[in-house]
């Protein structure tokens, strides 16, 4: 600590005024000074609601069935000139229509083309309970086929409160062409969060035709933003768009509302959920970070800890949260996700605050997130005190993080020696030690010079085949080779 | 003053002192506060029970491989909350609990479990000069303490609607039984569950008849106090069988007939099998003529190396088999 900056200290000392009275072998308290916490998303929902309320729960009376089987019969076959004038009979009919012909459509005793056409005068109707029972099938139906229909069809329906829904069924949908239709009908909204589905289809799927429209799919949405490729643009956007090339229309309060209900998932018991609802909110837009900022006032543990989740997740695209997550730092149960955030987002600017957390933190937990984090957002600043904090005499595992952290900063030769320690000890996290020794060798073999670029090649040669689930006399055999590597790099290491 | 009288008076006076001196007894000095940063701290007062979860699926619930592969390493970081929790009396009974960043290669240890919001640790006597402060706390035998993880997948809901929960057979009932049955002895720490074949013969009984060239196999929920299988999607126990020669050999490979699991969400083309307490399922074997045997697998993991040619024997575990004669 004798080296650490000046900022670093009084940092310290501050937090460590701040949080006085918590005795160290306590757990820490629920909430400390400095960090206020308050209702946040109830309060936010119904503002929300307020602005975009949603359409009534009560289901109108179903259409007459004769005006119904008329809209069907004109978008049955192939004259353009019906489909628009069923179209418009369609729109007459009003969500009187929706049930009726979500019964159709996802009725399996109908003939396909006539489920079609139900899905198409859905989509016809142009009403958010329409998209809603489009929505639905697109979850729940059991027929590939079926599934894409809605998709595209969706596409066509401009309403960007799908958005959340249309994400969610990326984590789930097997179907490839459904996967196409999906990440279509969320580039016609404004959102590239399809990008990441596409290239996997593009690069991966057994479908011929889902690998060619794929394709087509990621040139074209690319052009739109005036991007050559759709790696370049997955790329830009991934990084947060730091050249602000990329378009993105304003949220309608109907897409605020629906985000804000995601955000109330955050809270809720079933971590399936709740993961559905990270998912989600890691992919929606830029939009949504400052709602998730605010979000980490929530008196709610769960929501707050969960939305510094989503933060992290995020990664560069959450930049504009730094601010809010590293007051955050002062929370004790959500200090030590915030920094891990902090970490994820990579802003150098988080290194001084982080250090402060590392060295004057008082529990564990956040001085072990603070060197985790600072192993990636870390400077030249940070090397002293996570030295101090891998040095004999602290915690194990703040020694470990900071030791795999100084790995990260390019500082590994002088750490791998207790990594390796860390490997073979069963009192220490031997999965946490092979990882950062493999990213020690791998950064040293960075510019492929031997003999690193062959420990390597070797280091690697032991990863577990894809898919395969070893069992602990396999895992030993493994950690044991990977432990003569890093013998082996050791002593090149200090030549 | 008789000497009789005289020693009976010593008695008597001797006995008011005793009495008098262990009512203003002070009581013992509380111990001071102790920083409690590994489960290891545990081992010197608490040998046995330290033995016993060292050799639990909750000792191994950050290092076991199965756990490490699945959950892609933990970078699936939803799998730390339960995998290496904060102490479940930090957030409180039938609350979720959090993920915590140190000591995780202990897994779901004695602090997670034992360490109450005040820093002392649950126990079942107050002993506030012992090194750990222990806490009466009767909460540790409630169900809602176990929920926090084991409901995320329904456990303890489906517990709820069985005739254990009316009578009041909680988690600790069948998964931490007194050692050797007795109280004085305290609650086993091993936590036995579906890692523990004993256990999982012990939930279910498995029958088979002939009716005509088909037969009949009845599986019965008889002794879990909740689904069969449960907790996990990925656990799944599956029904099979194999013709026999008249000596008892097999005289052919083992063919599937039934898998009770509850899929993941994706697998829409799945639907849900599980076995609710004291249910039975029957199984219909068509084309199953001569003698046969008929065997029900458990697996911890749902797949097969190969789906098409699935080897029960290599990649599950015999829970109950029968012989149906011709």
């Amino acid at each position: 600590m004798s080296g650490a900056p000046l900022a670093s200290v009084l940092s310290a000392l501050l937090l460590g005024l701040a949080t006085a009275g918590c005795g160290t072998g306590d757990p820490p308290a629920a909430s400390e000074p400095g960090f206020a916490l308050r209702a946040v998303v109830v309060p936010s929902r119904a503002a929300a609601e307020a602005a975009a309320p949603r359409a009534s729960e009560t289901a109108p009376e179903p259409a007459d069935p004769e005006a119904l089987e008329a809209v069907l019969g004109g978008l049955a076959g192939p004259d353009a000139r019906l489909h628009r004038l069923a179209l418009a009979d369609a729109r007459a009919l009003g969500d009187a229509a929706v049930a009726p012909l979500a019964a159709i459509l996802r009725d399996p005793a109908q003939v396909p083309a006539r489920r079609a056409a139900a899905a198409h005068a859905l989509a016809g109707l142009g009403t958010e309970r329409a998209l809603s029972s489009l929505l639905g099938a697109l979850e729940s139906e059991h027929e590939a086929w079926l599934r894409a229909q809605c998709a595209w069809r969706i596409s066509t329906l401009q309403i960007d409160a799908a958005v959340p829904r249309l994400v969610l069924r990326l984590k789930y949908e097997a179907d490839d062409m459904t996967v196409v239709w999906i990440a279509e009908s969320l580039s016609t909204l404004g959102h590239l969060a399809g990008l990441d589905g596409l290239r996997v289809v593009r690069d991966t799927s057994g479908d011929e035709a889902a690998r060619a429209s794929a394709g087509e799919r990621l040139a074209a949405i690319a052009a739109e933003h005036g991007f050559e490729s759709g790696d370049e643009l997955y790329a830009a956007w991934y990084a947060g768009d730091p050249t602000g090339r990329i378009r993105v229309p304003q949220p309608s309060p109907a897409l605020l509302r629906e985000a804000w209900d995601w955000i109330a998932r955050l809270g809720e018991w079933d971590l399936r959920r709740v993961d559905d609802a990270r998912f989600v909110l890691v992919r929606l837009e830029g939009w949504v970070v400052p709602l998730l900022a605010q979000s980490l006032h929530e008196s709610d543990v769960y929501t707050r800890v969960h939305a510094a989740q989503v933060l992290e997740r995020r990664g560069a695209r959450a930049r504009a949260a730094a601010p809010e997550l590293v007051a955050a730092l002062a929370d004790a149960r959500l200090g030590p996700q915030a920094a891990l955030a902090l970490g994820a987002i990579g802003d150098r600017a988080a290194a001084p605050p982080l250090e402060a957390l590392l060295v004057g933190a008082p529990d564990l937990e956040r001085r072990v997130a603070a060197a985790r984090a600072l192993g990636r957002a870390g400077t030249s600043t940070s090397i002293e005190p996570l030295r101090a904090a891998s040095g004999a005499g602290q915690p194990l595992d703040l020694r470990q993080a900071a030791a795999a952290a100084l790995v990260g900063l390019d500082q590994g030769d002088a750490q791998a020696g207790f990594l390796l320690e860390c490997l073979l000890s069963p009192a220490a996290d031997a999965g946490s030690a092979e990882h950062a020794l493999g990213a020690w060798i791998a950064g040293r073999a960075r510019d492929g010079a031997q003999p690193w670029a062959g420990l390597c090649a070797r280091w690697r040669a032991l990863d577990p085949a894809a898919g395969s689930v070893p069992d602990a006399t396999e895992v030993a055999h493994r950690r044991a080779e990977r432990a003569a590597l890093a013998r082996e790099a050791l002593a090149h290491a200090r030549r | 003053m008789s000497p009789l009288r005289l020693v009976l008076g010593l008695c008597v006076l001797g006995a008011v002192i005793l009495g008098v001196s262990l009512v203003f007894q002070r009581p013992p000095a509380a111990a001071e506060a102790t920083a409690f940063t590994s489960s290891s701290q545990c081992q010197a007062c608490h040998a046995q029970v330290f033995e016993e979860w060292s050799g639990s699926q909750h000792s191994q619930s950050w290092v076991n491989p199965a756990v490490r592969a699945l959950s892609n390493d933990f970078a699936n970081t939803d799998c730390i909350d339960c995998h290496a929790p904060r102490p479940v009396f930090e957030t409180g009974l039938a609350n979720r609990v959090l993920p915590r960043e140190s000591r995780r290669q202990e897994g779901v240890d004695c602090i997670a479990c034992h360490q109450l919001a005040d820093g002392r640790m649950a126990g079942t006597i107050d002993k506030p000069e012992a090194a750990c402060r222990p806490a009466a706390t009767r909460e540790l035998a409630r169900v809602e303490y176990c929920a926090p993880c084991h409901d995320q997948h329904g456990t303890v809901a489906q517990w709820r609607e069985t005739e254990y929960a009316r009578q009041g057979v909680g988690c600790i009932d069948c998964h931490m039984p007194f050692r050797n049955g007795d109280p004085n002895q305290g609650r086993d720490h091993a936590m036995h569950g579906g890692h523990s074949l004993e256990v999982v013969r012990s939930a279910v009984t498995l029958a088979a008849e002939r009716r005509g060239d088909a037969i009949v196999a009845r599986v019965t929920n008889s002794g879990a106090g909740h689904h069969f299988p449960t907790d996990e999607r990925s656990r799944a126990a599956d029904v099979f069988w194999r013709p026999l020669e008249a000596d008892g050999r097999p005289s052919g490979p083992w063919r599937w007939a039934y898998r009770f699991r509850s899929p993941y969400r994706h697998e829409v083309e799945l639907v849900d099998t599980l076995l609710a307490a004291q249910a039975t399922r029957e199984i219909e074997i068509a084309d199953a003529a001569g003698r046969v045997e008929v065997a029900l697998f458990y697996k911890l993991s749902p797949y097969w190396k190969d789906p098409e040619r699935p080897a029960p024997e290599a990649e599950a575990r015999l829970v109950h088999r029968v012989v149906v004669e011709p």
